[in-house]
């Protein structure tokens, strides 16, 4: 089988398994437990400001750390519609709003991989390789990425574009924006291994386990 | 304390204690004494005093000379815990405990030969012992241990004049039994104050602990001031640090964000003075106040400013002459010091850190130089200015240095402002202020310290409960809310002991009502260190505070102030917590979690806003 076809599979498994809370309830509790491990992955002091929900819309502000001077706020009102601000800190100049408007058309990338029925043969001959290039593509060096040059010049924060999936675009922020590069290193080995376990035993990842920080 | 290991090592410069803190963030000393004291530790017999100015490192120094030496004191008497006003016979009971608890073993048979009254207080088996003399010392507050404190008093009471010669008794005899002689560490000798009643208390215990190995910590003034019990002794000085490893000990306070500082660390430094509890207080301003602010030259002054404020604002000035002949000489005669009725120069800017010794030049001459965050008050050129010699008067008939009090006289009503300036020493709007203070208060690995002044009580509950509630949005923390009443009849400091001996607790609110007595707030003041390692939030109203701080002039180091104003329902918006309520309501499994606490402290707010809101 191309490894094309089965990193596609190993794409939707990592969304699936990692950034696709389903209910409003699970949606709440990995967006309260992604801002609380953010004091201890960026090695800040103060956590941020608890989430809020008006209407439908789940939202918070997250400060970075002081080094990155990034603050990001995010309005998340479905899995297809959401923006996150990034607000360069502490002088509170928007830099740019990341929008996903579910209303335009989004490729169904899942659709034509269910009509496929491959992902059992491609879990069967997933490597090691495969899924280190995944977890790379969506969170530690997305694809199509951009560089802030100003006023933060910093060529190591890669912010992913194109990303539809909020969940997955805070996450990416989370290791994006942390400030210790040892330990962006330490967490890919541990979402490799993460992710490489659940999909390989055909089992869920739970909110803990994809939030904790690496060992360093 | 706990420390980040990559990150910023923040604090108001509190001594390195643990094997973790020294191997993170000890900067080594670039002053000979260190050397000196290991000497001491592992050879000599005599009593060695060894002295510095407030916040240049002395307790971390002695722990550093202990490590290297590879011994520790056999007894250590932290004179600055134990009692409140130190009258000579509550230093002997700090030291008669000590000893005990040094005893509990093999040796407490010597002292009951010399005290055989003892075994009533403090038992007879090594676990009674134990546990008697952290009750004896108030260490362990309760009911049984303010009536063995009481007792072990009245016991030592009739003794008073015979206790000096029955130390030197014990001491000897535990020594002979031991083989060696015992070596003593005096602790927080330093905090008393030259001439004050409570120094005068501890005048017989030193000097009988100074016929034996004892290590004196004492501030620079009692280096010079002469006092009998110090005459003959070695005098070791801890001198200002030099600006390099001043440098070099806040880059590795920033951790790995030092290098985003480079400009900015050798400024920092140079405000220091060399004292690196100084050079701790800027940073953390600094890095405070950067966060609002993006002009880091306005950051820099203001963070100099805001440590002129903690430091200098409300305490004593020393005459403006001295100063003025310290900035032109860059020397001080140290023996100004020690002349009676010189509280007011000499002894004053030392004690105070209005000066900084730097190095000795001969016997009674000393380099020295006026703090730099305070430098510019003392400008030849600004007293001839009518408006500011007005201003001096008033800061002086207030009893407080005109340092703190930058006002720019050229704005209309600028006399209000001074009036505001002692009162506002941290300028935000009352979202800000609930934003900082519940951001201070969301780890319970943090150990922050606030003072809220609060002008309208009825804001108070809701105030509270907002508090309470965003301090459990990640982690479960318990909070005690306690009154305690100061005023006549009243044991503040004793209500204090008792509401901390409550280690469940892990943010301790404490609503101070009454009129404090000028006694009462200097006994929560000489208990600093008590409060050290604590999360405390302190409610006072508005118009106590300006006469509390100006008698809590160590406390107010570890406190961060912040004044509301009266009216809360204009800032938080029953809209803002409806919205964190509907966030949260649903995650509540159980009781006693983070959740529940955060939901139902939010209801009450609520709560008050929606009755505000309608009348």
């Amino acid at each position: 089988m191309d490894n094309k076809i089965i990193r596609a599979y190993l794409l939707q498994e990592v969304i699936r398994l990692g950034f696709s809370p389903s209910s409003t309830k699970d949606k709440k509790k990995w967006l309260l437990q992604y801002g609380n491990s953010l004091k201890l992955f960026w090695d800040t002091e103060n956590y941020p400001p608890a989430p809020s929900m008006n209407g439908n819309v789940l939202s918070a502000t997250i400060n970075s750390s002081e080094a990155v001077k990034t603050l990001y706020e995010y309005a998340i009102e479905s899995a297809d519609k959401f923006a996150v601000r990034l607000i360069h800190s502490p002088n509170t100049n928007l830099m740019w709003t990341h929008d996903m408007d579910g209303g335009y058309f989004c490729f169904p990338n899942q659709l034509f991989l269910s009509m496929q029925e491959l992902r059992t043969a491609a879990i069967e001959k997933m490597t090691e390789d495969d899924l280190k290039s995944i977890v790379d593509t969506l969170l530690i060096h997305p694809t199509p990425h951009q560089h802030i040059e100003s006023p933060i010049d910093n060529h190591d924060i890669r912010i992913g574009g194109g990303i539809t999936n909020p969940f997955l675009y805070l996450f990416h922020l989370r290791i994006q924006l942390c400030p210790i590069p040892d330990r962006r290193d330490a967490e890919r080995g541990r979402l490799i291994d993460l992710f490489d376990y659940a999909i390989r035993n055909n089992t869920t990842l739970t909110i803990p386990d994809l939030m904790a920080a690496p060992e360093n | 304390m706990k420390r980040n290991k990559y990150g910023m090592n923040l604090d108001e410069g509190i001594a390195l204690s643990s094997t973790e803190e020294f191997e993170l963030l000890y900067v080594e000393s670039d002053c000979r004494c260190e050397r000196r004291l290991v000497d001491w530790i592992q050879d000599e017999k005599q009593a060695v005093l060894f002295g510095g100015q407030i916040g240049c490192g002395k307790t971390t120094a002695i722990e550093q000379a202990f490590r290297l030496s590879g011994k520790s004191p056999d007894i250590i008497f932290h004179f600055d815990r134990n009692d409140l006003n130190l009258s000579p016979l509550d230093a002997w009971i700090i030291i008669f405990s000590e000893i005990v608890r040094f005893s509990a073993g093999e040796y407490f048979s010597v002292l009951v030969s010399n005290l055989p009254d003892l075994k009533e207080i403090f038992g007879t088996t090594a676990e009674e012992l134990n546990e008697s003399v952290p009750q004896v010392l108030l260490e362990k507050f309760s009911p049984a241990a303010l009536e063995k404190h009481r007792k072990f008093k009245v016991m030592l009471e009739p003794l008073l004049d015979h206790l000096p010669s029955l130390f030197r008794s014990v001491v000897v005899a535990i020594g002979e039994k031991l083989g060696r002689p015992l070596m003593f560490l005096a602790a927080g000798v330093d905090k008393f104050q030259p001439c004050s009643p409570e120094y005068f208390g501890l005048s017989a215990p030193l000097t009988a602990l100074a016929f034996f190995k004892t290590l004196f910590e004492v501030n620079a003034v009692h280096l010079f001031t002469d006092d009998p019990w110090t005459k003959h002794l070695e005098k070791v000085v801890l001198t200002s640090s030099s600006q390099q490893w001043i440098e070099e000990m806040l880059s590795k306070r920033l951790g790995v964000y030092a290098q985003s500082y480079q400009l900015e660390i050798p400024i920092l430094a140079a405000f220091s003075g060399g004292i690196p509890r100084q050079a701790l207080r800027l940073l953390d301003h600094f890095i405070s106040q950067q966060k609002r602010n993006i002009n880091r030259k306005e950051v820099l002054i203001n963070s100099v400013e805001s440590v002129n404020r903690d430091f200098f604002s409300y305490s004593k000035r020393p005459k403006y002459d001295l100063l003025k002949y310290v900035s032109k000489h860059k020397m001080l005669e140290t023996s100004y010091i020690s002349l009676p009725g010189d509280a007011e120069t000499a002894l004053n800017a030392v004690f105070g850190n209005w000066l900084i010794l730097k190095q000795q030049k001969n016997e009674s001459q000393w380099e020295a130089f006026i703090n730099p965050v305070i430098k510019n008050s003392f400008d030849d050129t600004i007293s001839d200015d009518p408006e500011i010699a007005l201003l001096k008067k008033y800061a002086l008939q207030q009893g407080m240095g005109v340092s703190g009090l930058d006002i720019n006289t050229e704005v209309a009503g600028w006399q209000q402002s001074l009036l505001n300036a002692i009162e506002e020493p941290i300028e935000l709007n009352v979202t800000e202020i609930l934003d900082a203070i519940a951001s201070a208060l969301l780890s319970g690995q943090r150990e922050d310290r606030i003072i809220v002044a609060y002008e309208n009580k009825a804001n108070f509950d809701a105030v509270h409960a907002y508090l309470e509630a965003k301090s459990n949005t990640y982690e479960y923390q318990v909070w005690r809310h306690c009154i305690v009443e100061g005023g006549e009849g009243y044991s503040p400091l004793l209500k204090m002991l008792e509401i901390l001996a409550d280690k469940s607790v892990d943010i301790y609110s404490v609503d101070l009502v009454g009129d404090f007595t000028i006694e009462q707030l200097a006994e929560l003041n000489i208990r600093r260190d008590t409060f050290l390692d604590k999360q405390l939030i302190w409610w006072i109203p508005r118009n106590n505070l300006a006469k509390y701080l100006i008698h809590w002039t160590q406390l107010r180091q570890l406190f961060k102030v912040f004044i509301l104003e009266d009216d809360i329902s204009k800032s938080l918006k029953v809209e803002e917590i409806e919205a964190d309520l509907k966030f949260m309501e649903d995650l509540v499994e159980s009781e006693k979690t983070a959740a529940f606490s955060y939901v139902s402290n939010l209801k009450k707010v609520l709560t008050y806003l929606k009755e505000a809101k309608h009348g």
